[in-house]
C-alpha cells in the first residue's frame, strides 16, 4: 500500500516533467559575418516552417524544437556546431546555406549520423552523390549556364570574373561551369580574379588585376556585401561594363547594402518574387508581417526543405531511416514548385534571370 | 476470502496509510497554495529584470549616444572631411564602434572613422552606398519630421553593414544636413553589456523591433527572432504578457519592457513549473517531507505497533491457555490499555462460568457413565440367562425327539402288538376247532377200545368209523385255514419289519393289506373294500405302504367313525401317467375341517389325546410317504362328507441310501 501511494507519486511527478519529448531539428547557417544575409534569410524559412507545423500539432503530437546555430561562414565553427547538433540528440539540420560549409561538415556530420538538407548549397562536386547531405537547389551547372547564355544575349563575348576563394567549393565550381557554358556558346572568359571574403587587401587587389583587360562584361561569383563592394570597386576602377553575379548573392539585402551601385545587375535567381501561387502569396504576408522583411530565395528554398523534412518524419515508418524517408517522401508542394529528391538527395529549382532596376529585383523576360 | 493480516501488519499499514494520507493532504494543501505564490513572485521578478535590464541599457546606450553627438556640434561648424581624424578617435581601438560614417543627403559616405587595422582600405569602404540602409532613411525620415529641433538619435535594428560585412546596430544622429552613423557589430554589444545578466537567475535578451535577437546572457534564444511570440508581440502592443511561453522547447515565464528611446524590447525569462528554481525546491521540500515522513513512518511504524501489539499478544496467549485449560490463573494480565484490562475482566469472568458448567458437566458426566455400566451388566446378565434358556430349551427339543423317536418306535410296537393278538386271535379258531375234533377223535377212540374188549359190535364199529371221517374232516379243514392264515401274516411280517425294496404288484400288496386288516375289522361294524387296477406294477417298498394303509385305515376307524354304527373304507388304486399311480383312501366318516388340513400331519396332532390316540399315526403316514416312497399325500375332505387321503407314488420309488430305515 505504501509502494503503491509511492509508485503514484513518482509517476505524477514524471508526468509533470516529460510529457512528448520534442523533435529536435537543427539549423545551421551563417548567422554572423558577411554571409549573414543568407543564414538570416534561410533561418527565417525554416522558422516560419516550423512554427507552422507546431501549430497545426507537430510531428505525431510532438511539438518540433528547432536548433539554431551560427557558422559565421568559418569551417571550425561550422564543425563545432555539427558536433554539439549531434551532441544535442538533434537527427537532422537544415543547411549548411554554403558550399564550404557543406564541405567542411559533410564528413563529420556523416560520421555523426546526421542529415543534412541544405536549401541554398549548389556546388556540382556535392551533387550526384549518394552522401548524407540533401540538395534543395539545382546544382551550379544549372544557374551558371543560364548566367552565361544571359550575359551572351545581351552580347558580351568577353567576360572577366572575380570569384570569392572564401567559398573556394562553390565559386570555383560556379566557375567552371560558366566558363564551360560561356566557351559553349562562343564566348570566353578572359580573366578569373580570385578574392577572399573578409581580407580587406584582396578586394582591391583582384579588382587592380582586372584593369586593362579587355572585358565586356563582368561576372562576380561573391555573397552580396562583398558583390556591393567588389563592383563598387571596379566602377570606381573605371570599370563601367555591365556586371552579373551568381544567385548567392541574390539575397534580398543587396540592394540595402548597395544601393544605387547595383542598379543593373543581374543574377540567375531560384525562384521568382512575383510567384503568384496562394501558397507563396500566404507565406509572404506572413513572412511580412513576421520579418518585415521580404523573403529570398534562401527563405523559400529553406521552407520547402523544413517542409519536405517535416513530411518526411510524419510519413517516416516504423525502422525506416529518416534518409530513406526523406527519399521517399516526395514529391513535396513547394511554395512555388513541386518538387522531389532524385536517388541522391538532389533536387531541381526553378531558376529565372533577375536584374535590379529602380532599386528592386525585376524578372528579365 | 478476504485476505487475512497479522496484527501487527494490519497496524503498521494502518499507521502509514494514516500518516502518508495526511501527509499528502498537508503536501497537496502547500502545493496549492504555495505554488502559485512562488510563480506570482517569479512573474514579477522576471518583470523587474526585464525593466532594469531596459533601465540599464538605456542608460549604457545613453553613454554611448554622447560619444558621437559632439561631432553633430562639430559638423555644424566644420566640412565633414575635416573630421577624419575625430572619427577615427571616436572609434579608437574599436572598444565601441566598429565604424562612424557621415553620410550625406543621397548616402554617400563622406568621412569614416575605423579602428587602425582597417584604415588602409578606409577609400574602398568609402565607395559605400547607403542610399538603400534602412537606418539611413528611417533617420532622414525622422529629422524630416523633426524640422529644426535636433532629433534624437536613432537605434536600428540588427542589419549587414556594408562598411564593416558584420550583422549591426547602428545609432544614426542627425546633424543638419549630415547624418552620423555610428555602427556596433552584434558580438561587440553583447560583450559591452557583459556583466548585465540579473543576480536573480532570469535570462534577458534584447531584441530589435523585429524581434531579433540582439544581445543577452544565456545561451537560449541566440540566433532566435522572436518576433513571433505571444510575448513579444504583446510587449509591442502594449498589452499584458501571456502567462507562459514556449521559447525553443523550453517553457518560460515571460516579462518585457520596450525602450521607447531604443525601440528595442527587453525580454526576460525565468524557466517554469519544474525548471524554476523556487518552484522546484517548494516541490522538492514537500518530497522531501513526504518521502522522509514515509521513511521516519516505516521505521517507527513496527516499533509503535510492537508496543501496541504486545499486551495484545499477552491478552491472547492468555486467551490461549485459557481455551486450553492451562494453568488456574483466571485473572488475565493487566496493562495501561483500559479496553484490555475491560476485555480480560470480561474474559476471566467468561472462564469462571464456563469452568463452572465444565465442573457440572463433568458430574452428570460421571453419572451417566455410571448408569451406561449397569445397563451393560444387566444386558449381559439377560443375555446371559437367555443364552442359559436357549440350551435349556434346546436340551428340551433334543428330548422331544427323542421321546418322538421312542414314539413313533412304541407306537410300531403297539402296532405290531395289535397284530400280532389278531394274528392270535385268527388262529385260535382253526387250531381250536382241529383240537377239539382231535380230543373228539380220542374220546371215540376210548370208547372204541372199551367196546372192543366188551365186544365189538359192528353198529359200534360203524359208528366208530363214521365219527373218524368227521373229525378228520374238521381237523383237516382247520388246519388248512391255519396254515393259510399264517402263510398271510407270514408275508405280512415279513414287508411290516423289513424296508425291502422288491418289485410287486399292488393290487397282490393291497389286498394282503386287506385280509391282515380284516381280522380287526370283523369285530367292527365298519367294512372295507379295495378295488385296485389290475398290472399295477412297483418298484418299491411293500413295507412302508402297507403300514401306510393300515394307518390310513386305523384313522379313519378311530377318526371318521368315531361314535358311528356304519362306515365305509374304499381303497381305489389307478395308474396316474406312466411313472405314477395313485392311491386314494376313502371314508364316509365325519370329516376334517379345511384349517386342520395342514396340522393333520403334525406330530402328537390328535383330536383324541388321552383316549388312546398317539397323534403319530397320520405323522408316520406322512413321513413315509414323502420320505421313503418319493411320492406326496392331499386331502380332499368336508366336514361332515366323509374324508379322502389321495397319495401320488412313483413306480419306482427313489433311491436312498438307507432309506425308511425309520419307518
Amino acid at each position: 500500500m505504501m509502494l503503491r501511494a509511492a509508485l503514484l507519486c513518482g509517476v505524477l511527478l514524471l508526468a509533470g516533467c516529460g510529457a512528448g519529448e520534442p523533435v529536435m531539428i537543427g539549423y545551421l547557417g551563417g548567422l554572423s559575418g558577411r554571409t549573414a544575409d543568407l543564414g538570416e534569410a534561410g533561418r527565417n524559412g525554416v522558422q516560419l516552417a516550423v512554427d507552422a507545423a507546431n501549430a497545426a500539432g507537430g510531428i505525431d503530437g510532438r511539438r518540433i524544437e528547432l536548433v539554431i546555430r551560427d557558422d559565421a561562414h568559418d569551417p571550425a565553427q561550422a564543425r563545432a556546431a555539427v558536433a554539439a547538433f549531434a551532441r544535442d540528440g538533434v537527427a537532422v539540420v537544415i543547411g549548411p546555406m554554403t558550399s564550404a560549409m557543406a564541405v567542411a561538415v559533410l564528413e563529420p556530420s556523416a560520421r555523426a549520423g546526421l542529415l543534412l538538407v541544405s536549401p541554398t548549397v549548389t556546388a556540382s562536386a556535392l551533387s550526384g552523390r549518394d552522401d548524407h547531405l540533401f540538395k534543395v537547389s539545382s546544382s551550379s551547372r544549372v544557374h551558371a549556364r543560364l548566367a552565361a547564355e544571359s550575359q551572351f544575349r545581351q552580347g558580351h563575348r568577353r567576360v572577366a570574373v572575380l570569384y570569392d576563394l572564401g567559398n573556394a567549393a562553390y565559386s570555383e565550381d560556379v566557375l567552371s561551369q560558366f566558363r564551360a557554358a560561356f566557351v559553349a556558346l562562343g564566348g570566353a572568359v578572359v580573366a578569373a580574379e580570385p578574392f577572399t571574403s573578409g581580407q580587406d587587401a584582396s578586394y582591391g587587389a583582384a579588382v587592380q588585376r582586372l584593369r586593362g583587360v579587355a572585358a565586356d562584361a563582368l561576372h562576380l561569383i561573391a555573397g552580396a556585401a562583398d558583390t556591393v563592394r567588389l563592383l563598387q570597386l571596379a566602377r570606381a576602377s573605371g570599370l563601367a561594363q555591365p556586371a552579373s553575379t551568381a544567385p548567392w548573392a541574390g539575397t534580398e539585402q543587396l540592394i540595402e547594402l548597395g544601393g544605387g551601385s547595383v542598379e543593373g545587375l543581374r543574377l540567375a535567381q531560384f525562384f521568382d518574387r512575383d510567384h503568384d501561387s496562394p501558397a507563396y502569396r500566404s507565406f509572404r504576408a506572413t513572412y511580412r508581417a513576421r520579418y518585415q522583411r521580404e523573403p529570398g530565395f534562401a527563405s523559400v528554398a529553406a521552407y520547402d526543405a523544413t517542409r519536405a523534412v517535416i513530411v518526411a518524419m510524419q510519413a517516416r515508418r516504423q525502422g525506416q531511416s529518416l534518409k530513406a524517408a526523406l527519399l521517399a517522401a516526395g514529391p513535396f508542394a513547394g511554395l512555388q514548385q513541386v518538387w522531389g529528391f532524385d536517388r541522391h538527395g538532389d533536387a531541381e529549382r526553378g531558376v529565372w534571370v533577375a536584374e535590379v532596376r529602380d532599386g528592386r529585383f525585376q524578372r528579365v523576360r | 476470502m478476504r485476505q487475512e493480516f497479522r496484527l501487527r501488519t494490519w497496524l503498521v499499514a494502518l499507521m502509514s496509510t494514516a500518516i502518508t494520507l495526511s501527509f499528502i493532504l498537508v503536501a497537496a494543501a502547500i502545493l496549492l497554495y504555495r505554488l502559485p505564490q512562488v510563480e506570482a513572485q517569479a512573474r514579477q521578478q522576471v518583470q523587474a529584470s526585464a525593466e532594469k535590464m531596459a533601465l540599464l541599457t538605456e542608460r549604457f546606450l545613453f553613454g554611448v549616444e554622447e560619444q558621437v553627438l559632439p561631432l553633430a556640434e562639430l559638423l555644424a561648424i566644420y566640412p565633414p572631411q575635416f573630421l577624419q581624424h575625430y572619427l577615427d578617435a571616436v572609434v579608437h581601438h574599436g572598444w565601441v564602434f566598429d565604424a562612424v560614417s557621415v553620410l550625406d543627403e543621397t548616402g554617400r559616405v563622406l568621412a569614416l572613422g575605423l579602428p587602425p587595422a582597417r584604415r588602409a582600405v578606409r577609400a574602398e569602404l568609402m565607395l559605400a552606398d547607403l542610399s538603400a540602409n534602412r537606418l539611413f532613411l528611417s533617420a532622414r525620415q525622422a529629422a524630416a519630421q523633426a524640422g529644426s529641433a535636433p532629433p534624437r538619435p536613432i537605434w536600428s535594428d540588427q542589419y549587414l553593414s556594408p562598411l564593416t560585412g558584420e550583422m549591426t546596430v547602428g545609432l544614426a544622429v542627425a546633424a543638419g544636413p549630415y547624418l552620423i552613423i555610428g555602427e556596433l557589430s552584434r558580438p561587440r554589444l553583447l560583450a559591452m553589456l557583459q556583466g548585465f545578466e540579473p543576480v536573480d537567475g532570469s535570462q534577458v535578451a534584447i531584441l530589435d523591433r523585429r524581434g531579433q535577437w540582439l544581445a543577452g546572457a544565456g545561451r537560449i534564444g541566440r540566433h532566435h527572432n522572436f518576433g513571433g511570440t505571444a510575448a513579444f508581440q504583446a510587449a509591442i502592443a502594449g498589452a499584458p504578457m501571456p502567462r507562459y511561453e514556449i521559447v525553443a522547447g523550453h517553457r518560460i515565464l515571460p516579462g518585457a519592457a520596450v525602450s521607447t528611446q531604443l525601440g528595442w524590447v527587453f525580454g526576460a525569462a525565468l524557466p517554469a513549473g519544474m525548471n524554476h528554481p523556487g518552484y522546484r525546491i517548494t516541490v522538492l521540500l514537500v518530497l522531501f517531507g513526504f518521502v522522509a515522513t514515509l521513511l521516519i513512518t516505516l521505521a517507527l511504524a513496527p516499533f509503535w505497533a510492537a508496543q501496541m501489539e504486545r499486551p495484545i499478544r499477552r491478552m491472547i496467549d492468555h486467551a490461549h491457555r485459557l481455551a486450553a485449560f492451562e494453568g488456574s490463573a483466571v485473572e488475565s494480565p493487566q496493562c495501561r490499555v483500559s479496553e484490555l484490562n475491560q476485555l480480560g475482566d470480561d474474559l476471566a469472568a467468561m472462564t469462571r462460568a464456563i469452568r463452572t458448567r465444565a465442573a457440572e458437566l463433568r458430574r452428570s458426566e460421571g453419572e451417566v457413565r455410571q448408569l451406561n455400566l449397569e445397563l451393560e451388566a444387566r444386558v449381559r446378565h439377560r443375555t446371559q440367562e437367555l443364552a442359559q434358556a436357549r440350551d435349556q430349551l434346546q436340551t428340551m427339543l433334543e428330548h422331544l425327539q427323542a421321546t418322538q423317536n421312542q414314539l413313533v418306535q412304541a407306537e410300531k410296537l403297539a402296532a405290531l402288538g395289535n397284530l400280532v393278538a389278531g394274528v392270535a386271535h385268527e388262529l385260535n379258531t382253526p387250531i381250536g376247532n382241529g383240537l377239539m375234533a382231535i380230543s373228539t377223535l380220542d374220546d371215540q377212540l376210548a370208547r372204541f377200545r372199551q367196546a372192543m374188549r366188551d365186544g365189538l359190535r359192528r353198529s359200534e364199529l360203524e359208528q366208530f368209523l363214521a365219527a373218524v371221517a368227521t373229525a378228520s374232516d374238521i381237523g383237516v379243514r382247520n388246519l388248512h385255514r391255519a396254515a393259510d392264515l399264517v402263510t398271510s401274516f407270514k408275508q405280512v411280517a415279513v414287508d411290516q419289519t423289513s424296508a425291502q425294496r422288491r418289485r410287486f404288484q399292488l393290487a397282490e400288496v393291497v389286498h394282503e393289506i386287506a385280509v391282515t386288516l380284516q381280522p380287526s375289522l370283523k369285530r367292527t361294524p365298519y367294512a372295507l373294500t379295495t378295488e385296485v387296477a389290475p398290472e399295477l406294477a412297483l418298484d418299491s417298498f411293500p413295507g412302508p405302504l402297507g403300514q401306510v394303509l393300515a394307518n390310513l385305515v386305523n384313522n379313519a376307524v378311530i377318526h371318521g367313525f368315531a361314535g358311528r354304527d356304519h362306515g365305509q373304507i374304499r381303497i381305489l388304486g389307478e395308474a396316474e401317467g406312466d411313472d405314477q399311480v395313485r392311491l386314494t383312501v376313502t371314508d364316509d366318516g365325519c370329516g376334517i375341517p379345511p384349517e386342520l388340513h395342514h396340522r393333520v400331519f403334525d406330530p402328537f396332532y390328535t383330536t383324541r389325546m388321552g383316549q388312546g390316540g398317539s397323534g403319530l399315526g397320520l405323522h408316520i403316514v406322512y413321513n413315509v410317504v414323502t420320505g421313503v416312497l418319493g411320492g406326496r399325500i392331499e386331502i380332499v375332505s368336508q366336514p361332515g362328507q366323509g374324508a379322502a387321503f389321495v397319495i401320488h407314488l412313483p413306480r419306482r420309488a427313489p433311491d436312498h441310501a438307507g432309506g425308511g430305515a425309520s419307518a
